[in-house]
This record gives C-alpha cells, sequence and structure tokens, in this order.
C-alpha cells in the first residue's frame, strides 16, 4: 500500500521571519493538498515566530542539482579570476615592482 | 558517502563526526536503518510525552497556566510532525510507528509510565525531564545526518519556553504555596529524580566505542556523559526553585561535572518500560483510540476508501 507520507505529498516550507530577511528553507510537511499543506505550515513552523512570508512548495516541483553537478557548482575554488583576491594580487605585484619607477 | 568535507573537519572536530549526510545523499543500509531507528523513536516520544500532561489541561489553576500548558502540547506534538518528516524521508511512516506501539512491538521511555496524581507535582517533573531532553537534543544535533540536526536545533528553541515555563511552576509552588503544596513538590523531585536518571539509558563508558550508531556518528555522546551533563544544568537549576536538594539522592564530586548518585535499579526500569509502570497500559490505550478516532480523516483527507 503507498504511504501517505511519500515524496508524492511532501511539501518544502519557505518561510520569512521579519521583513526584509532571507526566505528560507525552514522543513517540509506531509499533505493530501496544497492549502492542507499550507495549514500544516502554519501550524507546525509557525507557532512562535511572526512569519512575514510562509510558501509551501510541492517537493516534486523542485528542480535539484544533481550529484554529477557537484563540481561544476564550485565557484569559489574553480574560478578564481572571478574573485577581487585575483586582480587586487596582480595590483599589489606591480606596485611593489615600479616601486623604483620616477615619474 | 558525500565527497564534501565541511567546516567541521577545519575545526578538528573528530573524523566520525566529519562526514554529513543530506537526504538525497548516498548512504549504507546500515547507517539509513540506524537514521530511521533514532528519529522514529523521536516521534514516539514526543506524541507520547504529551499523554500525561494533556490530563491536566482542563484541570490547570489559572487561565495563564492552561495557556502556556496548551502551548507546550502544540509544541510537543509539532515536534513530533517535525522528527516525522525526518523519519518519513528515510522511509518511515508516522502512523506505522504509532501502530507499533499500539499492537506492543516497540516500547517507550520510562518516564512516560507514570500520570501526575497532582498538579504540584507537574513544575519538578517538567524540569527534570526537559532539561535532560535539552541535553540529550544539543547532543544528538552535533551528528552525521544534516536534516535531523536542523530538526533538532528548532526543537531545541522551543524547548527553552517549556523549561522556564517549568522553573516557574516549581519556583511558585515552593514561593508562595502551603505546606502541604510544597511538600507535593518536594515529593515530586524526589520520586522522579531516579526516573529521568534511568531515561539517559545504562552507562556506556567502557561500550561507546564499539556502538555502531556511535561509529557512524548519529548517536554524538555516550549515555554515561550526558546523564553527568544533565545534572550539572539541571540541579543548579533545582536549586533556584526553593525544592531541596538531598545530598544521598545526588550531590557533586570532586572533578568538576561530575556527580555523585545510587545506580538506578535496571531491572525494576525494564519491567517498567515493558509495561510494569502505573499507566503503561493507558498509553497504550489512549493511542490505539486515537489512531481509531483519527483513521477516518485521515483516509477522507487521502481520498481513500474506508
Amino acid at each position: 500500500m503507498p504511504s501517505y507520507y511519500d515524496d508524492e505529498h511532501a511539501y518544502e516550507v519557505f518561510c520569512q521571519v521579519g521583513a526584509g530577511q532571507p526566505i528560507s528553507h525552514t522543513g517540509s510537511v506531509s499533505a493530501p493538498d496544497p492549502l492542507l499543506a499550507w495549514q500544516s505550515a502554519k501550524e507546525v513552523y509557525g507557532r512562535r515566530d511572526d512569519v512575514t512570508v510562509l510558501w509551501v512548495v510541492p517537493r516534486t516541483a523542485v528542480i535539484a542539482a544533481a550529484p554529477e553537478d557537484e563540481l561544476a557548482m564550485q565557484a569559489r575554488e574553480r574560478a578564481p579570476h572571478r574573485q577581487p583576491a585575483q586582480p587586487i594580487k596582480i595590483r599589489k605585484q606591480r606596485e611593489a615592482g615600479a616601486g623604483s619607477r620616477s615619474s | 558517502m558525500t565527497s564534501r568535507v565541511l567546516a567541521d573537519a577545519e575545526r578538528g572536530a573528530e573524523e566520525r563526526l566529519t562526514p554529513k549526510f543530506e537526504r538525497w545523499d548516498p548512504m549504507t543500509d546500515e547507517y539509513r536503518a540506524g537514521a530511521l531507528r533514532i528519529t522514529s523513536f523521536q516521534v514516539l516520544a514526543e506524541l507520547i510525552g504529551v499523554l500525561p500532561f494533556a490530563d491536566w489541561l482542563s484541570r490547570a489553576p489559572s487561565l495563564a497556566r492552561k495557556h502556556m500548558l496548551m502551548a507546550k502540547l502544540q509544541d510537543e506534538v509539532g515536534h513530533g510532525h517535525v522528527c516525522a518528516r525526518v523519519a518519513e524521508d528515510l522511509g518511515g511512516d508516522r502512523i506505522q510507528v504509532l501502530q507499533d506501539f499500539a499492537d506492543g512491538k516497540t516500547k517507550v521511555l520510562n518516564i512516560f509510565h507514570y500520570d501526575f496524581e497532582t498538579w504540584e507535582e507537574i513544575g519538578p517533573a517538567a524540569l527534570l525531564m526537559n532539561s535532560a531532553a535539552i541535553v540529550q537534543f544539543q547532543s544528538l544535533c552535533k551528528g552525521t545526518y544534516l536534516p535531523y540536526a536542523r530538526a533538532l536545533k528548532k526543537i531545541e528553541r522551543e524547548e527553552s519556553f517549556h523549561f522556564h515555563h517549568a522553573i516557574d511552576m516549581t519556583h511558585e509552588t515552593m514561593a508562595v504555596g502551603t505546606t502541604a503544596q510544597r511538600r507535593l513538590a518536594q515529593q515530586s523531585f524526589e520520586d522522579w529524580l531516579p526516573r529521568v536518571l534511568a531515561y539517559f539509558g545504562p552507562s556506556d563508558a567502557d561500550k561507546i566505542h564499539t556502538n555502531p550508531l556511535y561509529l557512524l556518528g548519529l548517536k554524538v555522546d555516550s549515555n554515561h556523559d550526558l546523564r553527568h551533563k544533565w545534572l550539572s544544568k539541571v540541579i543548579p537549576a533545582i536549586n533556584r526553585t526553593g525544592v531541596v536538594v538531598d545530598p544521598d539522592l545526588v550531590r557533586p564530586a570532586e572533578e568538576p561535572g561530575r556527580w555523585i548518585f545510587p545506580d538506578s535499579d535496571w531491572d525494576e526500569v525494564r519491567a517498567v518500560i515493558n509495561g510494569g509502570g502505573p499507566a503503561s497500559q493507558r498509553r497504550v490505550e489512549q493511542i490505539r483510540t486515537a489512531l481509531e478516532k483519527n483513521s477516518l480523516y485521515r483516509d477522507a483527507a487521502y481520498g481513500r476508501a474506508a
């Protein structure tokens, strides 16, 4: 018998607590339909905080990176040419080397 | 095992706790089964933990107390739901967890096999139980299964409210209660201390390093260490309420952070867990009734014929 609590019935919950804050993933709920999912999310994740934004998204609608994408998503180490550190270093090396240059 | 090694490794954390897992990461069957067992166990504990307190909702002595008790119980049910999601993403099912308990296939912690006889009993009992749960969750949330660690962090934030509510209830009885009421609170502490000491499980200081759940990073600290950490947290809090702590029941050892107390009667604890407690049978019946009452709604909501 299929479970009531499988991926088909899972909804990911996103909350914003306080205007201007990021809308963050807080967890998931199980529900038979989207409206009950939202109510459930409000009960389970909205008991304490002043929630300003509450979204539920069916898990099946989420398009996620696959394990083989891991390398392609490592931007920082793989692409130093996108970081300020690289041009800063080049300029500093030039300033140090040109110290003896007269105007 | 994921190839990602998080910042923990750079901070020199134990290698055992370093590999972390999300629900979509490949994991061994042993790991999945261990994480499922721990989270399913907590689903049952959170939901059944409501029952001794629920009896008192209609008997709270003031509206403020009723509000706070209701809030605590709603929190516990919510915690059960949060853990249920973690368990379900590992292949579990919250209804099966409850059904297995109703069918006598699983057991709950010793502390849930008792009812509260008086309102005054609740404060000290709740303080002992809640602080024990806090210490346990603080340990478990350093574990390797990240969805569970996140769930525990959310749960912990609400446990702080429960902790202060329990201190307040106890303090109120001891500060402004009658002699009879103060005696009930004092008795409650002495009755419940041994029960919650046993909650952490038998001492495993010598066996922890071969415990599979420990090696997988799912169990972070030994029962032995958690018990002492808990005493360091709760005994000062108890002292502040006015309840007297008999040194023969528990007292600090010379080594800081360590305590001296009589070892639990594990035969008695086992007998209680196996159904010999005053409320053991009642818990099973309460869960059976809840499952029956709710099955019609659940089947209708999910659009299945009854």
